[in-house]
This record gives C-alpha cells, structure tokens and sequence, in this order.
C-alpha cells in the first residue's frame, strides 16, 4: 500500500462506522437524492419569482431580508422535520425488538452509536446546507441584511435542527412498546414543530434588530444573546445526547455516571458565568435564570432518580473506590436511587445558597427567588420520597411495582395533590359565590399541596413550612432506604470464580 | 471456551419463553438446539448474544458474563439470526465491511479478514452485488460471514438451514463442521433433525421454555433402550408375516411399511433373537432382519408433546 493509501486507511479508521454505513446508504437513498434535488429547485424558484414579480426588488431596502426570511423558513421547514424524523424512524426501526439491529450486538459502543447517527445528520444538514447556503447568501446582494445575521441564522438553524434530530434519536432510544412509540413519536414530532415556530420567532427577533433579549443593551445584548442561546441550545444537545447514551447502555452499567458529571460540569459552569455576567452588567438577571432553570431541572431529575436501582452488579461494584471519602462521592454520582436523590437534592440547596448569597448583593428587588428555589426544591423532594415510601409499601403487600415506575407514582401524586383539593372545594361550593382564586389569595392549607402556588407571595412562608415538614417526615421514613442502599455500595472483594460444571447439560 | 448457561428465564408479560434451564457446551463441539415453534429456542439464543435481555438467571463464556459484561461477551459470540440480513441497499462487501469496523477491526487487518471471510464464505463473485439482490441461501452465507467476520470462539446459529436447497444444506454443513474443527463451539437451533443428527455432537431438546431431554446425540438415539424398531423383510406375504409376529411375545405393535413389515419390541437385543428364532422355527421364509436405529426425530417425537405457548 502507498504512503498515501496507509494515511487514508488510517483516516477511515478513524471515522465512526455508523457515519461510514449510514453514508453509504444515504449516498444510495433516492429520498435523500430527492430531497437534496427538491431543495436547488424550489429555492432558485423562489429566488426567480422573487426577482421577476418584485418590480422594486432592486429599489427596496428589505428586498433581501423579506428574499432571506422566505428562503430560510423553507429550509428550516424542510429540515427541521425531514433530517429528525429520518434519524429517529431509522433508529427505531433498528432497536425494535423484532428486528433488533446485529450492530446492538458487535463491540461498538453506546455512545459511539448515538455520535454516529448524530454526526450523519450533521452530513445531511451539511449537504442541504450546501444547496441552500448559496441562496441565502445572494439575498446580501439586494438590501436589508447583512452577512453576520446571514451566518448567524444559518448556525442557529443547524442548532435546532441537530437539537431536533438529537431529540428525535433520544425518544428512539427509549425501551418501550410499539404503541406507546407511535405516541412518543406523535410527541416528538409535536415538540419538531414547536421548534419550528421557535425558530422562526428567534429568526424575526434576530431580524428586529438589538434589543429583543434581556430588554435592550446594544450590541453587547444582541450578540450577548445570540450567543447564550446558542450556548443554552448547545449544552441542552449534549444533555440529551448523554441521556440517549445512557439509555442505549445495558442496565447493567454505570449509565448514570457520564449524565451526572456533565450536568454538575454545566450547572457549576453556568453558575460561574451568571455570576460573572451578572456582576459585569450589574444585573441580577443571569443568576436568577440559572438559578430557576437548575431548580426546575434537579426538580425533575429527583424524580428520575427516585426511580432508579437500589443494588449494583459486580459490573458497577468493581468501579466502586475503596477509599472511603472517594466512594462517598461515587455514591452521589454512581446510577443509584439513593445516591441520585442526595445527588439532586444537594445540587438543589447549592443553588438556593448561592441565590440567597447573590440577592441582596445584585438583584434587591427580586420578588422571592430564593424562596421559590427553595420551594421547587423541596415539593420535588417531598413528592419523590413520598412516591418511593408508596411504592416499598404496595411491594411489601406483594404487588408487583417495578422500582423505575417510581417516577409515574410521583408525577400521579403530584397531579391528585394539585388537582384533587380544587376538585373537593368546587363540589362542595357549587352553587355557591365562593371561588378557588380567593382562597389562593388567602393562603388556604387546601392550596398547599399545589407547588404552582409558590409563585403567589401571600402565604409563601407557611406553604415552605408545610413542604418543609411533609419532606423532613418523609426524609425520615426514607432513611432505611438510604442506609440500605449506602451499606450495599461496596467494592466486590474478589472475582467470583466460575463456577465448576461436571455436568455437560441439566 | 467453556460456555455455560445458568437458570436461564425470559418472561414476555405472563409467557415464561424461556423458564429456567441450565446446560454448557464446549469449544469443538457442535451442539443441536431442537424444539417446536415458540419452544424458546430463538429467545435463548437472542440473550446469548446479548441481544435480548433474561428476566432472570445469565449465560457465560469463559466465566464472562452476558448480563453483567455483554461488552465484552460480545468480542467472543458470532450471532446468525433466522432472519435475513436487514441493510439490503449494501453491497456484500460493504455490509461485512461494517461489522468489521463495528467490531473494531483496523486497516490492513480488516481488508485482510473481510476478504478471507468472504472466500470461506464463497461470496468473492458476489461481494459488489447489494444483498437485497440475493437469494436466501447467499443471504443466508452473508450471515454466516458476518458472524465470523471477528473470530469468535462461541458461534449461535438460528435455524442457518431454513429456506436453503439440498445442496447449500450440505456446503453449510461442511462448514459448520470445519469451524467446529477450528476450535469454534457452536449452537444451531434447526427444525431439520436428520441434517442435524448428522453434524451435531451433542443435543439440547427444549419445550415450553424447558429442557426435555439433553446430552451427546449417540446417548440420546440409544437412551430408550427398552424399545427398539425392527425391520423384517419376508418372500412369504406380508400380511402372513404381521400376523405371525404380533403373536410372539415381546412384539407390542407391528405394520407393513413398503416391501416389510416394522415392529415395535419391548425388550433388550436377546428379545430380538427370540423373535427371529421363534420366526425361523414357524418356517416363515426371513430375508432381512435388521434392528433399525432410532435418529434424532424420534426422540425428539418421543421426548416432547408438540405444545407451544
């Protein structure tokens, strides 16, 4: 083989083997072909009846701009739900259980899989990219839009396309039945087009002009914001790409592992950066953003890890440290139910702490984000232990519950508390002038259980006291669940042996 | 390689598929997996090469586990499932091109390995044609290749001969037997009992998720010795000979099957002898009398019920 040759075998091995075949079929696909032929020709249709039915396209100074907006929202159109849809359908056709993919079964790894299919619609986008680019960049030529906004928009859209095709791969992921994955899929596609109309708000803003993020600021606030949004986008991608991953693993491994470390990287980052930014701007805006979106995010995911194992296989216990302190923080961040919810809960009191430090430093007219903080975090608490105590409890009576149901339990729990007190007071005053909001308004315990309510400042304090006990009694009842839990979070002394087998069959 | 499989069960809802069996095979050996439809043959193979998940109990090869490190059970198993390959817009080459690459075999090695596991495979002519262009007995070789293409020590094969013509059946074969030779131990899961007899060494017969009957397939054939075929053959007429036979004791069922009459004797080879004796003193005119060996079809009639779940 020549030098040459050796340097491009050494470069194809490099290249992950599911870009290497999805390519090639990609190459092969007449609707791929289609669509890439489809897009040159609406696009110079669109440009061509821009041009000649326009009389004042060359007078105009938003001639490119109105050209820009008709040519990108097609293309984003088009991509937004052609390239996600494509990866997710094939992904799970793939995993299906009747037609499982052998690849499932070769020495490929998790993520590599997730990378791969990630890094093959990055292709496709690129490919239609290389179609319409070329359009967009004309619009320059007439007036109305410059260069920057035209790159800019380009990358925000591979963004949100890749966010979408990321997502769509993620529902493909889950382990589930055939009918439950045509409504993740009816889902999936409804949140697609939600993206959609995001963009496309996103793309007016951007073509508003600076001030539509953070109010005002100039330069500083336009480009400051497209960049946070290209930021927050970015690191939510990767998020779920984590999770795509994780799920995709055998239950055996440690899938938690790599979600719990990126997301504490991204919230201690973001913590720093808002911290920053805010002391800079002399605004308490970006640590109350971060601040409300980790509260609701650690909200969420103690819902989650509530859910997840009580007990490790030798496969994670090998990587259990033995150095005592070094497993205390390996039980925070190992998969594990326990470890999970001090994980969550801890990352939840950090966040609050920082808020309560920050405030009155920052932001004094803040209306009580450190107690909301504080509440979100707490209800989350309350609701998973008391999902967790329901659940041990109804095993215990010899049903059968499935530890990673926990979540649904919860998220039930949560809905009847919400929902069931309203229901009580409109039966009993039907046909009477008393109303819901007034008791709201008056703090009323029948509204306590409701974390939505938070937001009401009157009656804030006893609604913290009320979740405040309720997740001390049932941290209490849970402390068996976690001794348990932390005593079987030991290291495997030895290699189990096999077993010998005299017997050839029975 | 030592491949062991330990209280292995599968449940899909309240359908116990697979329910708690135990057996091990060898590396040399090739091991005959039989059972009716819906017996768990499929299921059992699909958890040892990971690619399904038990309820509980696991499967280990060399001591490695394929529930706690099916990673690495991976780098040892080759799976050839009973379904043809699924990328049909693939050519021959690329396809087994990618599962060397997914297996993590580089350049030179993987050109190497490709080219020679199409040539064992006798795909060389075919390796530019795309497999939805082929027949089911090259798609069934494409399989097989694909499940050779990393070397590993344990093979599971899926009824490998379904669909194929007499001569592909007996190319397979001879494959089989060759990987065998290469130290390879192998699981086939067939309906086609004779071409398994023939090939396998030991077998595993299973019903409604559970072992019925296992061991070396001469052990199995010779197991029930308290019964055996035999086949006589007369110049006299047939019907004579039945209704002479059936009278000597130790005869318990007899027919006329073509040109000779088959009976059922409960009893050792000196029961045999008694009944041939007692023939030759009647004067029946005996040509042939021979002890016909029961093969893996009857055992597998006589071991199971023919019920699925």
């Amino acid at each position: 083989m020549s030098g040459f040759g050796a340097i491009i075998g050494r470069l194809s091995d490099r290249v992950n083997p599911i870009v290497v075949k999805e390519l090639r079929q990609a190459v092969r696909s007449r609707i791929v072909t289609g669509i890439f032929i489809f897009f040159l020709v609406v696009q110079f249709a669109i440009v061509a009846l821009a041009l000649l039915l326009d009389d004042s396209a060359a007078t105009s100074l938003s001639a490119g701009r109105s050209l820009a907006v008709a040519l990108y929202s097609f293309m984003m159109f088009v991509c937004i739900l052609f390239v996600p849809i494509y990866s997710g359908l094939r992904l799970a056709w793939e995993r299906s259980d009747a037609r499982r993919d052998l690849m499932f079964a070769t020495t490929i790894s998790a993520g590599a899989i997730v990378r791969g299919k990630m890094l093959t619609a990055a292709m496709i986008v690129a490919l239609i990219y290389s179609a319409c680019a070329p359009f967009m960049v004309f619009t320059y030529l007439l007036r109305g839009i410059d260069l920057p906004t035209i790159f800019a928009m380009l990358g925000l859209g591979a963004l949100y396309i890749l966010g979408a095709v990321q997502f769509a791969l993620f529902l493909a992921c889950i382990p589930t039945s055939r009918v439950a994955k045509i409504f993740l899929g009816l889902f999936g596609l409804a949140v697609i087009l939600s993206m959609v109309s995001s963009t496309a708000a996103t793309f007016g803003m951007m073509m508003a002009g600076p001030s539509f993020f953070f109010g005002g600021g100039g330069p500083w606030g336009y480009w400051g914001a497209i960049v946070s949004g290209l930021a927050l986008s970015a690191l939510a991608i990767g998020w779920v790409h984590f999770v795509s991953v994780a799920i995709l693993k055998p239950p055996s491994a440690n899938r938690m592992l790599p979600v719990r470390v990126y997301v504490t990287a991204v919230w201690l980052v973001g913590g720093v950066v808002a911290v920053v930014w805010s002391i800079l701007a002399l605004d308490g805006d970006p640590i109350e953003a971060w601040a409300m979106i980790s509260a609701f995010f650690f909200a969420g995911t103690l819902l989650v890890a509530v859910s997840e194992r009580e007990t490790w296989g030798p496969r994670v216990r090998r990587r259990i440290p033995r150095f005592l302190p070094a497993r205390a923080v390996a039980f925070l961040f190992f998969s594990g139910g326990a470890g999970g919810v001090l994980w969550a809960f801890s990352a939840l009191c950090l966040t609050d702490l920082a808020v309560s430090l920050a405030h009155p430093a920052l932001s004094p007219g803040w209306d009580g984000v450190p107690e909301i903080s504080a509440g979100i975090a707490l209800y989350a608490l309350a609701y998973a232990l008391t999902a967790g105590l329901l659940r041990r409890l109804v095993v215990r009576l010899g049903v059968r519950f499935p530890h990673y149901y926990t979540w649904v339990l919860a998220l039930t729990l949560a809905t009847v508390g919400s929902v069931a007190p309203l229901l009580v007071f409109l039966v009993l005053t039907y046909g009477t002038s008393r109303d819901w909001s007034r008791l709201v308004l008056e703090a009323s315990p029948l509204t306590y259980p409701n974390p939505v309510y938070l937001n009401e400042s009157a009656g804030r304090g006893a609604r913290l006291v009320f979740v405040g006990l309720w997740a001390a009694v049932v941290t209490a009842a849970s402390i068996p669940w976690f001794v348990r839990q932390v005593r079987a979070f030991r290291p495997l002394r030895s290699e189990p042996a096999p077993a010998p087998d005299g017997a050839r069959h029975g | 390689m030592h491949v062991r499989v330990e209280n292995l069960t599968r449940h899909f809802g309240r359908t116990r598929a697979v329910d708690g069996i135990s057996f091990s095979f060898e590396s040399g050996h090739i091991v005959g997996f039989v059972g009716p439809n819906g017996a768990g043959k499929t299921t059992t193979l699909r958890i040892l090469a990971t690619v399904d998940e038990p309820t509980s109990g696991d499967a280990f090869m060399d001591g490695v586990s394929a529930v706690e490190d099916p990673e690495k059970a991976r780098h040892l198993v080759g799976f050839m499932p009973d379904q043809v390959p699924a990328h049909g817009d693939m050519t021959v080459h690329e396809y087994l091109d990618f599962y060397a690459r997914a297996y993590g075999i580089r350049d030179p090695r993987r050109t190497q390995i490709v080219g020679s596991v199409e040539e064992f495979a006798g795909l060389v002519q075919l390796r530019d044609k795309t497999v939805v262009a082929l027949s089911k007995g090259m798609k069934q070789r494409i399989s097989l290749a694909r499940a050779i293409v990393h070397d590993p020590a344990v093979l599971l094969l899926d009824e490998p001969a379904a669909g194929l013509d007499p001569r592909a059946r007996i190319e397979l074969r001879e494959l089989l037997r060759l990987l065998a030779d290469q130290g390879k131990a192998i699981l086939v899961s067939s309906h086609i009992l004779t071409e398994l007899s023939e090939i396998c060494d030991d077998a595993v017969i299973i019903e409604r998720g559970k072992i019925v009957g296992a061991g070396t397939v001469d052990d199995l054939l010779t197991r029930d010795t308290s019964r055996r075929l035999v086949r006589i053959r007369t110049l006299a007429s047939l019907e004579d000979l039945l209704k002479a036979v059936i009278q000597i004791p130790g005869v318990d069922d007899g027919r006329i099957d073509g040109r000779c009459v088959t009976v059922t004797v409960g009893g050792d080879e000196s029961a045999c002898r008694t009944i041939l004796a007692t023939l030759v003193r009647q004067g029946v005119p005996v040509v042939e009398f021979t002890h016909q060996r029961a093969d893996l079809e009857d055992v597998f009639m006589s071991v199971t019920k023919g019920q699925t779940q």
